[in-house]
């Protein structure tokens, strides 16, 4: 066999080899082809696109966010903004009103026009925002025509494959099982483009803008690539490999170090998830987010959830799982469940206050993970508890579904019981809560937005969003002390969990363990490991911070903790 | 009234889609009617679109209009995040 090379630029580094799977460009159905209803009719089918594109790129901005971090959810809400573009949608809708187009036609000739504009545009940077515009447009079309090629669907359901693409969105990219993806091969984008992003933060070799004799490389049945070198080859049948060069060296750390006593987990969204978790070490999940099975077009069966818990915990076994029941409502959208629209979505019902108020959903969770615990260790938790009324509640819904569980003759493994601590009114009762849990996770990010009073969504308020700020700190300080006074173990689950900055502060309050996006667990282990610091020591830092008045202070005074 | 200020791109790497996508987010927030100036082109400081086909990098200089009932606030909070994504680059 000739051996025949193809070249692209390496964007994500590593080595691979496996056969290929081939996602092509997503073709809608050509305006003309499809009907043309009155003005009033198109209107209404382009608003519900636009409202269902907007839905799930909430959902999508949100799961992104909390694993990979703000870099990558940017990316989602940059094509939020495009959706209520005046000279995009609003352009469109114009359009419409002449009632010579259908909203297929409108919404291409916009973004063909918007396409045209960013490619002439000098800066190759710029040029690739062309793809955004195309990846909405897909969307939009998608969801008008009602059309369901979700990606997850369509790539095979066992086996290990080196994807290729004429295009790789997003929302593509992140809805692939990352466990089973070798390697991308892409044929448009550059260095900047949002596959090589992705590709590098899942660590997964990919090579972009592979245009020489695309058609050939794609009739490949076998392929290795070379995401560092840049260069894709024909490879022999049956040889399948996968070597990325970022998953880092272990390195032994002293036993005196702040690692000793504090488990470093994990927080993850789905069971696509788990490669992340093995490849950067977790000893655990802290946070398993539930929410994302619950925003698609239909909620998930019994059977559905069960699967998923299942794989999560199974996966992570020996270690524990903590799942989270559903934290839905305001911000996080979730078509099926027909929320309606709240005038203050973080204070209004969401997370617990919804499945309390909706029992027969909530309990059909809490099956499913009673009989998901026989899989592992498991602990379950309840978020947004404001007063002890809630936590007796759910608490009672829990004993009543294993006693469902039971009855219809299933197994089941036992549990821990936890909450999470994110309303100040719960964070200040601690110690009444204790007693009735087997441990706490501190979500920071909402307890930093409801004691500050500031919406972590709104930018102009990010520098008063800081779980740095002495209030949270001291109140952190003060549930951990708690705690420990009543036996339980403390978690932290919020984005602080993954500050190496703090987590010399959390081991020294007495946290037992922080869980974070996957990627951030290198980053902490090393900043705690190579810390060592006496008991008193450690009994200082503590009574520095919480002497602060400041979040200036406070910085400046976690910073030099670190550097003696 | 018209507000109008003259500003100039010293962030690193331009308007591009993330401090784009912070402009449209802040200047979506206030009522008057935005509008950038660049050499003869002029486009809603409302869509993220017209202000990538600025193609604004660093060192552009660019007219801020604002008019509206809220057009002081406007011109303060731009100008800050103007400041903010150049600090962000230190």
């Amino acid at each position: 066999m000739e051996n025949k090379i193809w070249h692209g630029l390496g964007v994500s580094a590593g080595h691979a080899a496996g056969p290929t799977w081939y996602l092509k460009g997503f073709q809608a159905e050509m305006a003309g082809e499809t009907s043309q209803g009155s003005v009033e009719e198109e209107r209404v089918r382009l608003q519900q696109a636009v409202l269902r594109t907007e839905q799930n790129l909430t959902g999508l901005e949100e799961k992104v966010r909390a694993e990979q971090g703000e870099e990558v959810a940017q990316i989602f809400v940059a094509h939020k903004l495009l959706l209520s573009d005046p000279s995009f949608i609003g352009e469109a809708y114009q359009r419409l009103e002449k009632g010579q187009l259908n909203a297929e036609q409108v919404l291409q000739e916009v973004a063909g026009e918007a396409v045209q504009m960013l490619q002439s545009l000098e800066d190759p940077y710029f040029q690739e925002r062309a793809v955004d515009v195309q990846d909405v447009l897909g969307q939009l079309l998608k969801n008008l025509q009602d059309v369901q090629d979700d990606v997850s669907d369509l790539f095979p359901q066992s086996g290990n494959y080196i994807v290729l693409a004429d295009e790789l969105t997003p929302a593509q990219t992140i809805a692939l099982p990352k466990d089973r993806v070798l390697g991308f091969i892409v044929r448009q984008g550059g260095k900047t483009s949002h596959a090589a992003i992705l590709a590098r933060t899942y660590g997964i070799p990919a090579l972009v803008g592979v245009n020489d004799g695309w058609g050939d490389l794609t009739a490949q049945k076998w392929l290795e690539l070379d995401g560092e070198e840049g260069w894709v080859q024909a490879s022999a049948e049956n040889q399948v490999f996968f070597a990325n060069t970022d998953a880092g060296e272990e390195v032994i750390f002293g036993e005196n170090s702040l690692l000793q006593g504090m488990t470093l987990a994990a927080n993850i969204g789905s069971p696509g998830d788990l490669p992340l978790v093995r490849k950067f070490k977790a000893q655990g999940i802290g946070l398993y987010r539930t929410e994302f099975l619950f925003m698609g077009e239909e909620l998930p069966s019994e059977e559905d959830q069960l699967e998923a818990y299942r794989q999560v915990i199974d996966g992570c076994s020996p270690h524990l799982t903590v799942i989270r029941t559903l934290d839905i409502g305001g911000d996080k959208k979730a078509p099926a469940l027909n929320l309606p629209q709240e005038k203050n979505p973080f204070l209004g019902v969401r997370a617990l206050r919804l499945t309390l108020r909706r029992p027969e959903l909530f309990r059909q969770q809490l099956r499913a993970i009673w009989r998901a615990s026989i899989a592992g260790p498991t602990a379950v938790m309840f978020p947004m508890i404001a007063t002890l009324g809630e936590l007796e509640e759910a608490k009672e819904s829990l004993w009543t579904a294993r006693e469902e569980v039971l009855q219809a003759g299933y197994e089941i493994g036992s549990l821990q019981v936890g909450m999470m601590i994110e309303i100040p009114s719960a964070a200040w009762l601690a110690d009444k809560f204790a007693p009735l849990v087997d441990f706490f996770s501190i979500g920071t990010n909402d307890l930093t937005q409801y004691m500050l009073a500031a919406d972590r969504e709104n930018p102009e308020l990010a520098e008063l969003n800081q779980p740095y700020h002495p209030a949270v700190l001291g109140m952190i300080a003060r549930v951990s002390q708690a705690a420990l006074q009543k036996g339980i173990w403390t978690g932290i689950c919020g984005e602080a969990g993954g500050d190496p900055l703090l987590a010399p502060f959390f081991k020294a309050v007495g946290i037992e363990e922080l869980s974070m996006a996957p990627g951030s667990l290198a980053k902490v282990r090393t900043a705690l490991g190579k810390m060592e610091m006496s008991a008193e020591e450690q009994e200082t830092l503590v009574k520095s911070v919480l002497a602060c008045a400041r979040t200036s202070e406070v910085i400046k005074v976690l910073q030099s903790s670190k550097t003696t | 009234m018209m507000l109008t200020r003259e500003l100039t791109i010293n962030n690193k790497s331009g308007l591009h889609a993330r401090p784009a996508s912070l402009w449209v987010q802040t200047s979506s927030r206030f009522r008057s009617n935005i509008k950038i100036k660049h050499g003869n082109s002029v486009v809603d400081g409302k869509s993220i679109l017209g202000i990538l086909s600025l193609g604004l990098s660093t060192g552009s200089v660019f007219e801020l209009l604002v008019e509206g009932e809220d057009e002081t606030e406007a011109v303060v909070a731009l100008e800050k995040l103007m400041i903010d994504l150049e600090s962000q680059d230190r």
